[in-house]
């Protein structure tokens, strides 16, 4: 159900998309990714041969600032793991760290940022800073070094450190005093007996704009369900009319239904992994990446079953500053779009992909209000 | 008036009668009398009912009334320019007379550190500090609610202000000696020599103040004593020693130094910038 002022966009076509191909790079801060489809044992363990690994630190913010302006990788996401929205920052792949402050920190940083247009919310400033060294004169980076030290200096009395979540592309480092390496573990749920509808996920040519709005609605319904193991789906589900009235979109079969969640901080890259591992050919695209994957290709380019299809949802993380990056030339003079951290914020994405080498596709991206990604 | 025979004051005197002027004896008073022929009672008639009246001999010009209102308009701008005359300076002539223009070679942070070692004297005097090393740091801080009041309508030229919080991000960070308070600005001179304007409204400052006296406590200093610590104190501001920080909030501090002396502050509701 969606809250009110949430937005919601759908697209469809065809594979490859571009869409498809640059979803993991424009949204850098997942916090679950669930990818749910009729029972395949080779695809489950194709999915669950991948292991999203991320880092863990507590440490002011300057001195990750430091970490992440001398770490010979370009490339850090991080992330601090915080229920609180006042005052919270991230450092996104393009290499700036967001700031966004409330009212009273802005004015105590001195540092100059932009305030968020957005009516209704707390009043809020967003500043960005370049993490590395070389763009910025000796002055600035006085004062915004002087600036972090400041608020760490305001966080010590009240919540002490951060717990910072990150993840960097390259070599993985061992466990250390100074950090720790976390491997997601998938949580793999398996469900017998659930009425599984054949997707049909073009329009049909005779077929107004409302019907096909509801029919896609219903599949995207199904798949929300799905996700979270509803008894509706259940093939002998006989519930009370006066409980709940659900019927699933015809037409359908019955089936099992296996679902697979990740909950953690997830880097890009293992999205695209995931992504890759369930449309592209993988031995095709990379020539010898996985030797020892030679038996794994590509779930929906290589299956004979016209009723196949694959669900993949993505949760952001809504604590984060920066939502999508649009632009993923990583052009940093540019700024991605604004919006409020907030822990009840909406920012999901939900792939279904058909069967076949250009199998057809639809894609829901929902926001809330307080979001600025599409004006 | 009488209808009978009326005296007629034109008719010429008879020749024989000869004037004579004198003070003790004038004419008018003894002329009346003696045409007051009919009358039993010349002199009596005189001073009740002639002595000391105004006739009027013809209708005078009447002031009209946009003259009255010319003549009350002039009268209300004097004495508002003389209400005038008490006043200060304003902008334009103190900017011609160029008074507070720092000279080429003066806008240094050094040369406005004597002014504020004078000022962290004045300090002392005003809150009474201890002198130095007689009590330890810990024990030492004086109560602010009797320092409070006194600070409020102190003079605050001389002394060192950093801007902690402010509506402006550019001014966060702005250290300097206030060489000229206005009104509604602070004019500092920053470590760098650099001399900056900064607008009271919209920023707290932090004002120290410190902690023991720097006065010198005793006349009978041997002079060696008092030439090295005159050339020590110079060197230092008010930050360099145990010192009192206290927040000054700009937007209820909007007042010339010299009114702020004779003012009541009253307690506000909120101090939010």
């Amino acid at each position: 159900m969606a809250r009110a002022h949430s937005r919601v966009m759908l697209t469809n076509g065809t594979l490859p998309s571009t869409q498809l191909n640059q979803f993991s790079a424009v949204h850098p801060f997942t916090q679950q990714l669930d990818i749910v489809f009729p029972a395949s044992d080779e695809l489950e363990k194709a999915l669950t041969s991948l292991k999203p690994t991320y880092y863990k630190k507590r440490c002011t913010l300057s001195d990750f600032f430091e970490f992440a302006s001398n770490s010979p990788s370009r490339n850090i996401t991080a992330l601090p793991s915080t229920s609180e929205c006042a005052d919270t920052w991230c450092i996104d792949p393009r290499g700036v760290l967001t700031l966004c402050v409330s009212k009273s920190l802005y004015e105590q940083l001195g540092l100059i940022g932009k305030k968020l247009p957005f009516k209704g919310c707390p009043e809020q400033y967003v500043i960005r800073i370049p993490v590395r060294q070389e763009t910025e004169s000796v002055a600035v980076r006085a004062k915004q070094k002087a600036a972090l030290k400041l608020w760490d200096e305001l966080r010590e009395d009240g919540l002490g450190k951060w717990n910072v979540l990150y993840c960097q592309s390259g070599a993985c480092l061992g466990t250390s005093d100074s950090h720790e390496v976390v491997i997601a573990q998938p949580q793999i749920c398996p469900s017998a007996d659930i009425l599984i509808p054949i997707p049909a996920l073009a329009p049909i040519p005779e077929e107004s704009t409302e019907d096909w709005d509801e029919r896609i609605g219903d599949l995207f319904e199904w798949v929300g369900m799905a996700c979270i193991g509803a008894q509706r789906l259940k093939a002998n589900d006989r519930v009370n009319p006066y409980v709940a009235v659900y019927e699933v979109p015809t037409p359908s079969y019955i089936g099992d239904v296996t679902r697979i969640t990740w909950a953690a901080f997830l880097h890009q890259s293992f999205v695209k992994d995931a992504l890759d591992t369930v449309t592209l050919d993988i031995l095709r695209l990379n020539g010898v990446k996985r030797i020892d994957d030679l038996l794994c290709r590509s779930y929906l380019a290589s299956t004979t079953d016209n009723h196949a299809f694959v669900a993949i949802t993505r949760q952001g993380c809504c604590t984060s500053p920066v939502g999508a990056i649009p632009d993923t030339s990583f052009d940093t003079a540019r700024d991605p779009p604004l919006r409020v951290p907030e822990n009840n914020a909406e920012d999901t994405g939900c792939f279904i992909l058909g069967p076949g080498q250009n199998g057809n596709f639809v894609f829901a991206e929902s926001i809330g209000q307080w979001d600025a990604r599409w004006g | 008036m009488s209808t009978l025979t009326q005296v007629d004051p034109y008719k010429p005197l008879a020749l024989r009668t000869r004037v004579k002027l004198s003070t003790d004896a004038p004419f008018t008073p003894t002329y009346i009398q003696a045409s007051l022929t009919q009358s039993g009672d010349p002199q009596g008639i005189y001073t009740s009912r002639v002595k000391n009246r105004h006739i009027v001999l013809e209708n005078p010009a009447r002031a009209s009334n946009v003259q009255k209102e010319h003549d009350a308009k002039k009268g209300r701008r004097k004495s508002e320019k003389k209400k005038r005359k008490i006043v200060a300076l304003g902008r334009r002539p103190t900017d011609a007379k160029g008074l507070w223009k720092l000279e080429n070679g003066a806008q240094k942070f050094d040369l406005f550190l004597p002014l504020h070692q004078l000022w962290m004297g004045y300090m002392s005097e005003l809150l009474g500090l201890p002198p130095p090393s007689s009590v330890p740091v810990a024990e030492a801080m004086p109560s602010a609610s009797s320092m409070h009041p006194k600070l409020v309508k102190a003079d605050f030229h001389g002394s060192l202000l950093t801007v902690r919080q402010s509506k402006n991000p550019c001014l966060v960070g702005l250290s300097g000696i206030v060489i000229h308070e206005t009104e509604n600005a602070f004019k500092v001179i920053t470590r760098t020599d650099q001399l900056k304007l900064i607008p009271k409204q919209n920023s707290i400052f932090t004002l120290a103040v410190p902690l023991y006296s720097t006065l010198l406590q005793t006349q009978f200093e041997p002079v060696e004593a008092v030439s090295s610590a005159l050339s020590g104190q110079y060197s230092g501001t008010v930050l360099d020693a145990p010192h009192i920080a206290f927040d000054l909030y700009g937007n209820q501090f909007c007042f010339r130094s010299a009114d702020r002396a004779g003012r009541k502050f009253k307690a506000k509701e909120t101090i939010e910038l």
